[in-house]
């Protein structure tokens, strides 16, 4: 088991491959966290969580450490709002904001720790915070149709080469995870629209309902050998197809 | 359990469901649903079968869905869940759905041990209890038959 102190109020954590962000989330304690997902692998990208950290050992010397990445030491004293902590997060978002003004998520940040723009050229049209939580989500979900490209003040997301990517299956969980809501999906008749890429939405074969795009039943196909005739029908008309069997099996 | 002969298609386990999980009556937020067949006087509740191996299980990549060992409860973790919906096209008896005012999926999780659709069933169509030699004999006994007739259909 290992002790801990945040704030100064002593927590004890039984589960060692916890991150300080998660203990501090865990006990009640909010701080922003804009590239962090519970069900992604932390990248520490954002810097919003920064907290500071010391133990008595170090002589009164403490560090800036972002929380999403940091393990919980034996030990440790955390400070989540820390005059230091609080100065740096006001820059994170100042900066954050100089980037993507229109950024509601971020306006209600700077409000909540009274960051002002004024010290930076702010740019046009930008949404996107570079967290990198869209890439992580398609790598996870083994598809890897997006990446950051280029570096410095060129950075952004995009497909190879910038063209509608291949690999992608429209499963939209980019856009799901973006914490600041910068990727685009449209639906318009039976056609899912995103990273410039056209995907034709599966019909159910019963009901006429359009339910997931053609190529996420392809992908499942695929990867996990589900005929695609089972996949055709839509949720509600499949458990209708499930209640006519088992009607039959009851009642004929 | 569900008992079919013994359901009359009235609702109360759908409103009671979507009560509990939204607090709102709207069976299309349902985790349960009956179907019906009313020229002949025929319903059937169908929910979650909290699978053995769930097919919503094996394609969610970031481990949002998982099966309890003990309880054999498959729960979804909302706070993990990426949004990529493969589950609900997945699953083959349509148990998990999507919720686009929300932008959750959802299933059936067993009320936390206590079903409300169970609660709420005026003719004890649906039945939540540890399962005797009786009770695994007829799901056997079902369940071959629904084996035969599903493979007639397809």
């Amino acid at each position: 088991m290992i002790k801990i102190r945040v704030n100064g109020k002593p927590v004890a954590i039984h589960d060692e491959d916890k991150t300080l962000l998660d203990v501090i989330k865990e006990i009640g304690i909010n701080i922003p966290a804009l590239c962090y997902h519970p069900g992604l692998p932390a990248r520490g990208s954002c810097r919003l969580c920064v907290v500071e950290i010391t133990k008595p050992s170090w002589n009164g010397r403490s560090k800036i450490v972002t929380s999403c990445l940091y393990p919980c030491e034996d030990g440790l004293e955390v400070l989540t709002h820390s005059p230091k902590v609080i100065k740096l997060r006001k820059v994170i978002i100042k900066l954050l904001l100089a980037r993507c003004s229109d950024s509601k998520e971020l306006q209600e940040l700077a409000l909540q720790y009274n960051a002002d723009v004024s010290r930076f050229g702010t740019k046009e049209n930008e949404k996107c915070i570079l967290c990198g939580l869209c890439t992580r989500a398609c790598e996870e979900m083994g598809i890897e149709a997006i990446s950051m490209v280029n570096r410095g003040w060129k950075k952004e997301v995009a497909p190879p080469y910038y063209e509608p990517p291949e690999n992608c299956i429209g499963c939209g969980a980019c856009a799901e995870v973006c914490p600041v809501g910068a990727i685009e999906l449209t639906e318009t008749n039976g056609i899912r629209r995103i990273w410039n890429r056209e995907f034709e939405i599966q019909k159910c074969v019963e009901c006429g309902k359009y339910f997931a795009t053609v190529a996420q039943l392809e992908h499942l196909h695929n990867k996990y050998g589900i005929p695609l005739k089972d996949l055709k029908t839509c949720p509600e008309c499949s458990k209708k197809r499930v209640g006519t069997v088992l009607k039959k099996t009851f009642f004929d | 359990m569900i008992y079919p002969e013994k359901c009359i298609g009235c609702s109360s386990c759908e409103l009671a469901c979507s009560f509990q999980h939204t607090g709102e009556f709207r069976p299309t937020k349902s985790r349960i649903s009956a179907i019906r067949w009313p020229k002949m006087g025929v319903s059937v509740p169908l929910t979650c079968l909290q699978c053995e191996d769930p097919s919503c299980m094996k394609v969610c990549m970031v481990g949002a869905i998982t099966k309890d060992k003990e309880t054999g409860l498959v729960s979804i973790n909302q706070e993990k869940c990426i949004g990529c919906r493969l589950c609900t096209a997945a699953c083959p008896f349509g148990n998990i759905n999507y919720d686009p005012e929300e932008a959750i999926v959802f299933k059936c999780d067993l009320c936390d041990g206590e079903p409300q659709c169970v609660e709420f069933c005026p003719n004890n169509a649906i039945e939540y209890r540890e399962a005797t030699d009786a009770l695994l004999q007829r799901k056997k006994k079902v369940s071959a038959k629904f084996a035969e007739i599903l493979e007639e259909v397809r």
